[in-house]
């Protein structure tokens, strides 16, 4: 019994492994907004600036969690279960926008919104199939 | 200096295909080891064990080619043209891990992955 709950552990999604692939979304728009402009620092004040800013270092300590995370992520379940997952990212830009800020989205964006989630979805019900 | 629509799938595509390079190196380092990370302590484990494998390394260096030729073309393209380009990705991860990793995907996580392509499309055009 312990084997086949152990087998569900493997291979299923959990609540768990689902915040952990939203947390890598976040980590990864914050090493990418700090990259970004620690770059443009290079320009104005070259290599010692850049390795001196608080900013390079947050970018570097984010894809170090993130690398760790998405690695956890990956030892629980299969790399063609959480690369398609980790699209949500793709679709929280455009919820927040909605929900916080009442952009108006049109009605190709709601489709393609709907097709991500349906995908996600159907993903997340196969890994549960496996360990039936 | 802006490319043609050929040139951008094409890079899109290669970088796609390396960065799904890069992380079948990660999960084969992965699947190497046999530690349950089930605690902050298991988890501290697990990742020191793992950046000790050379497959690590491997899958870091080819994940920088890739996103330099990511980053090239998001110079070089309009950006919606480039992000919906690169909803192929979840194509080459799903034949990456069918071939090289031997995962079992079956018609349900097919039809997902085919649905989240056109829907990771459609947010990027519209």
């Amino acid at each position: 019994m312990q084997s086949t709950e152990l087998m569900k552990y493997k291979n299923s999604i959990t609540v768990t492994i689902f915040l952990f692939l939203f947390s890598t979304d976040l980590l990864e728009t914050v090493a990418q907004f700090c990259f970004k402009k620690a770059a443009l620092m290079f320009h104005s004040g070259g290599a010692l600036t850049v390795l001196s800013s608080p900013l390079f270092w947050l970018a570097l300590i984010s894809v170090f969690v993130l690398f760790c995370i998405w690695s956890t992520v990956l030892s629980k379940v299969d790399l063609s279960v959480a690369v398609p997952i980790a699209s949500l990212s793709y679709i929280t830009i455009p919820l927040v926008s909605i929900i916080f800020l009442g952009e108006h989205v049109s009605l190709l964006r709601w489709l393609g919104i709907g097709f991500v989630i349906f995908g996600v979805i159907l993903v997340s019900m196969s890994t549960r199939k496996e360990a039936v | 200096m802006f490319l043609s629509v050929v040139s951008i799938i094409l890079l899109v595509m290669l970088s796609d295909v390396i960065d799904a390079v890069s992380q079948t190196f990660l999960k084969k380092a992965i699947n190497l080891l046999s530690i349950e990370v089930r605690s902050l302590k298991t988890a501290v484990k697990f990742i020191l064990s793992l950046i000790r494998l050379k497959l690590v390394w491997l899958s870091f260096a080819v994940s920088i080619v890739s996103l330099s030729i990511w980053i090239f073309v998001l110079t070089r393209a309009e950006l919606s043209f480039a992000y919906s380009a690169d909803s192929m990705r979840y194509i080459f991860m799903a034949l990456a891990s069918l071939f090289f990793l031997k995962e079992r995907i079956g018609p349900l996580r097919w039809i997902g992955i085919g649905s989240i392509v056109c829907g990771v499309f459609i947010v990027s055009i519209s």
